[in-house]
């Protein structure tokens, strides 16, 4: 007898394909079969173009939990992330600035005065930028995550 | 090249559970698996065994090249096309659609062994209107579907989703 169960699953990727995300979502947590099989169509776009929606933290952290999955994003459209400028609101004008220049610099906010940036080993700074929440950082380990990069 | 309507060529279909279906050649090219079987042996006369399609949905899928013989074949940027998620299904497929939920699955399998994809752009639609809108166990009531997850599960898949939710 056929029923949707019995469908491939090439053939129920075809279904999911003109699902809305909201369908997906409940697609999932119908039973195993469906959510393994639809995943690859959840994955395959992220958008957080809208302010306040799909953050980055959690797709991020899912994609680094579960590495398999990032081979099913095909395409990626991020807002204006929070950069810089929010730890120091005149970074755009000191960029042309070398670091060790007289004003305080950003990083100094972050690490010891008595250190110079240049010290500073730079996948310590990577991971200061990812605590704070600044959108760089993020988008080299969702970029880097991607397949064929 | 192609034979007047006067004397429109016809082929011969077996069907898996044997009965002879002989429809004219235009329409059964519409599956891209007999087109190409047809150009490969040549039309000798022969019936052609379909031996994935009992007569019933052959008959169902058959009515429906009937009705799309002179649509254009499908494009390239088709598959593009499908990415835009639209569910439209013109009226005389819904209607054509509007079968039990059997037949439904017998035909998308037909069509996709037939390779006759418009067919089953218009069976996978059909499925996902019916899942639109519905909650997971909505969605299990109405295609028969038994929860397998244990609450624990259930928890993670929701945790794992969580940045595709709209908050």
């Amino acid at each position: 007898m056929a029923e949707l169960l019995n469908l491939s699953a090439e053939l129920l990727l075809h279904v999911a394909a003109f699902l809305p995300r909201v369908d997906l979502l409940n697609v999932a947590l119908t039973c195993k079969q469906l959510c393994y099989t639809t995943k690859p169509e959840l994955y395959r776009e992220y958008i957080n173009s809208n302010l306040g929606r799909s953050p980055f933290v959690p797709f991020l952290r899912v994609l680094l939990e579960r590495t398999e999955l990032a081979k099913y994003v095909q395409r990626l459209d991020i807002r204006q992330w929070h950069t810089m400028s929010i730890l120091d609101p005149d970074f755009h004008h000191c960029e042309s600035r070398s670091d060790e220049s007289e004003e305080t610099p950003w990083h100094q906010n972050t690490f010891d005065l008595e250190i110079k940036t240049c010290d500073i080993p730079s996948d310590r700074k990577f991971c200061q930028l990812l605590c704070f929440g600044i959108g760089e950082p993020f988008l080299v380990i969702l970029v880097a995550l991607l397949p064929d990069v | 090249m192609a034979a007047t309507s006067a004397d429109a060529k016809k082929v011969t279909l077996t069907t898996s559970d044997n009965a002879d279906l002989t429809v004219e050649r235009e329409v059964a090219e519409r599956s891209i698996l007999i087109k190409n079987l047809l150009e490969d042996i040549g039309d000798n006369g022969d019936a052609i065994p379909i031996p994935n399609v009992n007569e019933a949905v052959m008959k169902k899928v058959l009515e429906w090249c009937e009705q799309h013989r002179k649509d254009p074949p499908a494009s390239q940027d088709d598959d593009a096309d499908s990415r835009k998620k639209s569910t439209d299904i013109d009226e005389w497929d819904q209607k054509f659609m509007q079968v039990d939920q059997e037949m439904l699955f017998e035909i998308i399998l037909a069509a996709n062994y037939l390779d006759i994809k418009a067919l089953l752009d218009v069976g996978c639609k059909t499925v996902a209107n019916m899942i639109k809108g519905k909650s997971p166990d909505e969605i299990r009531k109405t295609f028969n579907i038994q929860n397998d997850f244990t609450p624990e599960e259930e928890d993670q898949i929701r945790r794992e989703n969580e940045w595709a939710e709209d908050r």
